[in-house]
């Protein structure tokens, strides 16, 4: 747990550190913040409308499953050995 | 002697086939997921290059700047459009008679959106913003005339559900598929608006 806090801080300011960005050397702060901003933008937003997708088939799903219970077996009478 | 006892086996019942959503509603959601992405890149291209723009000072000297308040005339009737299309929605739950009116009162104000536009692009290729006059002329002609041409298209589609409307055969799907995509270009029109002309 310890090390995901590290690995997750590490993350948002290495880059940074270690100039691993495309303007982290150079370039004024708006064009630096406009290139995090962006990259979040579309880092995130196919994952929040493909998570909205599944997550309205999976409540429209449990809609249309019935209410009163498991579906009714069929009981089959076989034949068996001695 | 061998007897022959009987014993229970349990064999589950299959289940009947659920169908969550019409496949044409399902394609086209896919379909404007896609489109986002597309529109999203776009943006983010004019949002870094503006960000990059000398002196903070965009559009860029000599660049006509873009109509604020006439173009607020036509966001307007674009939105209203879209409110009419939820109108033509509820409507139908009643009789799939009574989404005729809206239909075509949507379809009036989205052509006159695009008509607007059109006439806007006009005026700006005479005041001397061409794609390529600057990267703020290009990026408006490449947006705007993209998102023209889906409302194009998104009218066509409107049109077909008018027709099938007309001839009493318009089911449920054929109008909610037409529904979510001119709700993409009628939502979408909002993002573009403020961040290519503010």
């Amino acid at each position: 747990m310890r090390w995901t806090w590290v690995i997750t801080v590490s993350l948002f300011f290495a880059p940074a550190l270690a100039l691993g960005c495309a303007v982290c050397g150079t370039g004024p702060e708006r064009s630096r913040a406009a290139y995090i901003s962006m990259t979040a933008l579309l880092s995130l937003l196919p994952l929040t409308m493909l998570g909205a997708l599944v997550w309205l088939f999976v409540r429209r799903l449990r809609r249309l499953e019935p209410k009163e219970g498991p579906p009714p077996r069929e009981v089959v009478s076989e034949p068996s050995g001695p | 002697m061998t007897t022959v006892t009987s014993t229970s086996a349990v064999r589950p019942e299959p289940r009947p086939k659920k169908k969550i959503a019409h496949s044409g509603v399902i394609g086209m959601l896919v379909f404007v997921l896609t489109e986002i992405m597309f529109f999203a890149g776009l943006i983010s291209a004019v949002t870094i290059t503006r960000s990059t723009a000398l002196m903070n000072i965009w559009p860029p000297p000599g660049q006509p700047r873009l109509p604020v308040e006439e173009t607020l005339i036509n966001t307007a009737a674009l939105l209203l459009s879209g409110v009419l299309l939820g109108v033509a929605h509820f409507r139908f739950k009643k009789s799939p008679e009574l989404v005729k009116a809206p239909l075509i009162a949507a379809m009036l104000l989205g052509a006159a959106f695009v008509g607007l536009q059109g006439a806007e692009w006009v005026a700006l290729l005479a005041q001397g913003l061409t794609p390529q006059s600057s990267a703020h002329g290009a990026f408006f002609y490449l947006i705007v005339g993209i998102h023209g041409l889906h409302a194009l298209a998104a009218i066509g589609g409107l049109a077909y559900v008018l027709r099938r409307a007309q001839q009493g055969r318009l089911i449920a799907s054929e109008l909610h598929t037409a529904e979510i995509f001119w709700y993409f270009v009628v939502l979408l029109w909002p993002v573009i608006y403020g961040r290519l002309y503010f």
